[in-house]
């Protein structure tokens, strides 16, 4: 009896760790976008999304939705290469480019300082600025908002909060709130133990539908950013000029427009593809 | 916004995500069955080089055990996913398996230990003086009653275990709770019922695996002997 | 030297500094039985074991019949097969019938088919009669008939010698009887054997030779009637008093 269950563990362990390689080929969604033109090298590209981030990215019904993803999909056709979606949570998700276990990262990537050190970029795409968010009929206003001793939320370890902390030590009178996520911060803002919240734009929008919350200003000069698709520092596979010229075709085709309105909504004006205006951010 | 009774206007929510979440349950099984299998084997080893080795294999058991035990699951994920993975390719549920395998390792192979060494010394004299050999003794006297002893604590690591592998999300490993945290992510809400969901799957697959567990404890009883205790 | 069955040949045997056995000597001719007697802690359970290297010696030899057990090139396993041994606490394998118990050397070290092996095994515990336990488990069992299954276990391989480390000394009072009853016959049927016991009138009456130890030596030994009657040393006087004013003289 014993040997029979040993058997069959055995058999059962051998297939479990050799079956997933084939069967599920990494629990990610794989989707292999057909290409026109298989290119020269053969070569199945890794793009990482975070699909955390709606509009930009999100999963629903088992695939990857939203702008990052539908301009990729769109401009993966258009140059016939193969790629394959891989799902990583932001922070594994940077290191990850790094280290070459993706190609390209999408998902309302900004283009900052840091980054800019260890990884490479596309052309941006969308100026991204900040809300800043108060609860409706809250006696809030811009200015007030960000002084008094107000508590502000952002999310944590994200350029908002960061934001916060550089005003602190501009000696503005706030008190940072770091939130582990947008929905704790926002449920907070409505029960009234923050007084204001910051959040980026596109974002913003969708959570105006759901939450009973205003806009209180919006900022230009401090918190905006470029938004970009990140790839691994070097570019060894060229991936920036493929992606650069396939935002130019959507541009120029208005097929960037359309999936913007469709997207994102008509709040907002899509940009288009933006000149990078210096060399580098950093200061 | 949130109140009690949105769940029931939300049910649509899960019919229409059912087949992800479904998936997911089905990975999380999978990560599951594969890690705890390979913790097994691995983890019947180490107890063996502790208990049957010299003092060299002993101790090299010992302290590959505690560098495992020591390590939280999450920086393994990230050590296999980084180093392990930059000289061969492997899936992210490969890569899962392997680094939460490891470590449940060592928890096994405590428990493995513990029950070899809770054998009385006088069944292996027994063996070795009707003529046995040493592995015959391990094989045919020690192990089958061992077995007996480690099932009850087996059953916890099992437990605790399957919870564990929620952690591969973070290699990016779609399993059951990502993709409830994805679809609150898009619809902005739904978490009270996203999660009671998650909790569920979770509960069933645990809950089975304990019966199936206890089922096999109860066949291998030997008659005479006590009961784990409580149980009737 | 020859011609004998078990020969032990100065066998010393140490516990980090505490030397247990100080250079033991003796013989074994087939159909001998010889007990050994002496305070508890004198090293006798250690020279049992270290007949059938349970544990092993660090100096001196042992032959069975010709074969040296000592050598390290021997393979014990085999010897070990000749060597039959029933413990003090039964050591019967408790996840075993009492029939497996019994069988479980036929088939796995000798490899005699299962049938064949089954048919020995039964007629193994029918002869300490056993045979209505057959399927018994021995959490089931007392401990008389456990200790009985024990030595079916042991005659069931078909040994030379048997080796007995305090057979009764574990049992109560009442349970003593079935089982010394059970090594009357395996004596009458010509097993040889080496008893240690504190059984004083069934060792008398069964052993041809006493062999008194104390403090890991050999004080005195002799054949059995001379023994009890007219012991040489003062010390095994000394033994013999108490002992049977504590285990009475006869059963």
């Amino acid at each position: 009896m014993i040997k029979r269950i040993l058997s069959l563990l055995l058999v059962v362990t051998t297939f479990l760790i050799i079956s997933p390689i084939f069967v599920f080929s990494g629990g990610e969604e794989e989707e292999k976008v057909p290409g026109a033109v298989v290119t020269p090298k053969g070569k199945v590209f890794k793009f990482g999304i975070d699909a955390d981030y709606p509009p930009w990215s999100w999963y629903e019904e088992g695939e990857f939705h939203g702008m990052d993803v539908e301009v990729l999909k769109a401009i993966i056709e258009h140059s016939g290469i193969e790629v394959e979606f891989v799902a990583l949570p932001w922070e594994t998700a940077v290191p990850a480019l790094g280290a070459g276990k993706i190609d390209l990262l999408a998902g309302a990537m900004y283009l900052t300082c840091e980054r800019e050190k260890v990884i490479d970029f596309t052309r941006p795409y969308f100026r991204e600025h900040g809300f800043v968010i108060v609860k409706k009929g809250s006696e809030h206003n811009i200015a007030t908002a960000l002084s008094g001793g107000s508590r502000v939320a952002g999310m944590a370890g994200g350029t908002q909060y960061e934001w916060l902390q550089s005003l602190i030590e501009q000696n503005v009178d706030i008190i940072a709130v770091p939130y582990e996520t947008d929905e704790l911060a926002l449920k907070d803002l409505e029960a009234g133990r923050v007084d204001a919240m910051v959040s980026d734009e596109t974002v913003a929008y969708d959570y105006l539908k759901q939450y009973n919350i205003e806009v209180a200003g919006k900022i230009y000069k401090g918190y905006s950013f470029e938004v970009v698709y990140g790839v691994k520092k070097g570019d060894p596979d060229n991936l920036i000029s493929l992606i650069n010229d396939g935002l130019k075709w959507l541009w120029e085709t208005g097929k960037f427009q359309a999936l913007w309105y469709e997207i994102i909504g008509s709040e907002m004006q899509p940009l288009g593809p933006l000149p990078l205006e210096r060399e580098t951010i950093c200061e | 916004m949130e109140n009690c009774c949105s769940y029931y206007y939300n049910m649509d929510i899960l019919i229409k995500e059912y087949k992800s979440l479904l998936t997911g349950a089905l990975i999380v099984l999978e990560v599951a069955t594969g890690h705890l299998t390979l913790g097994f084997v691995i983890g019947l080893l180490l107890a063996a080089m502790q208990v049957y080795g010299n003092r060299f294999i002993s101790f090299t058991a010992i302290t590959i055990q505690k560098v495992l035990r020591g390590i939280p699951a999450l920086v393994l994920l990230m050590l296999v996913y980084f180093g392990l993975t930059s000289l061969i390719d492997m899936s992210p549920v490969v890569v899962a398996i392997i680094a939460l395998g490891l470590r449940s390792s060592a928890y096994q192979s405590q428990v493995f230990r513990g029950g070899i060494q809770a054998i009385e010394s006088g069944q292996r004299e027994a063996a070795l003086s009707i003529g046995m050999s040493r592995l015959m003794t391990i094989r045919l006297i020690i192990f089958p009653q061992a077995l007996r002893l480690v099932i009850g604590p087996w059953t916890n690591i099992f437990t605790m275990e399957v919870k564990d592998v929620s952690l591969a999300y973070s290699i990016g490993v779609l399993e059951l709770l990502r993709r409830g945290r994805f679809i609150i992510r898009y619809t902005h809400g739904n978490a009270m019922l996203i999660y009671c969901t998650v909790a569920v799957f979770y509960f069933i697959i645990v809950r089975i695996g304990n019966t199936l567990l206890y089922r096999l404890e109860d066949k291998l009883l030997i008659p005479g002997f006590e009961r784990r205790g409580g149980k009737k | 030297m020859a011609g004998k069955l078990l020969i032990v040949e100065n066998i010393h045997k140490s516990y980090g500094d505490l030397e247990v056995l100080k250079g033991i000597s003796l013989e074994l001719g087939k159909g001998e039985r010889k007990v050994i007697i002496g305070p508890s802690g004198t090293g006798k359970s250690t020279l049992l074991r270290c007949i059938n290297q349970l544990t092993p010696s660090d100096k001196g030899k042992v032959w069975l019949d010709g074969v040296e057990v000592t050598d390290p090139k021997v393979q014990i396993n085999r010897i070990r097969q000749q060597v039959g041994m029933v413990f003090q606490h039964f050591n019967l394998f408790i996840h075993l019938t009492a029939l497996e118990n019994v069988s479980i050397g036929l088939t796995k070290v000798k490899g005699l088919p299962k049938k064949e092996a089954r048919q020995k095994a039964m007629d193994a515990l029918q002869q300490v009669g056993l045979a209505d336990k057959v399927n018994s488990y021995p959490a089931e069992l007392s401990g008389g008939q456990q200790q009985r299954v024990g030595i079916a276990r042991s005659v069931a391989l078909n040994p030379k010698l048997i080796l007995f480390d305090e057979p009764t000394s574990a049992l109560d009072p009442e349970l003593i009887g079935e089982v010394l009853n059970a090594m009357i016959k395996l004596a009458k049927a010509g097993m040889t054997m080496l008893l240690v016991t504190h059984e004083m009138g069934f060792a008398r009456s069964i052993c041809n030779e006493i062999i008194f130890m104390e403090n890991g030596k050999i004080v005195e030994k002799g054949p059995s009637q001379q023994f009890f009657s007219n012991p040489k040393h003062k010390r095994t006087q000394q033994f013999l008093h108490k002992i049977t004013e504590l285990y009475g003289e006869g059963r």
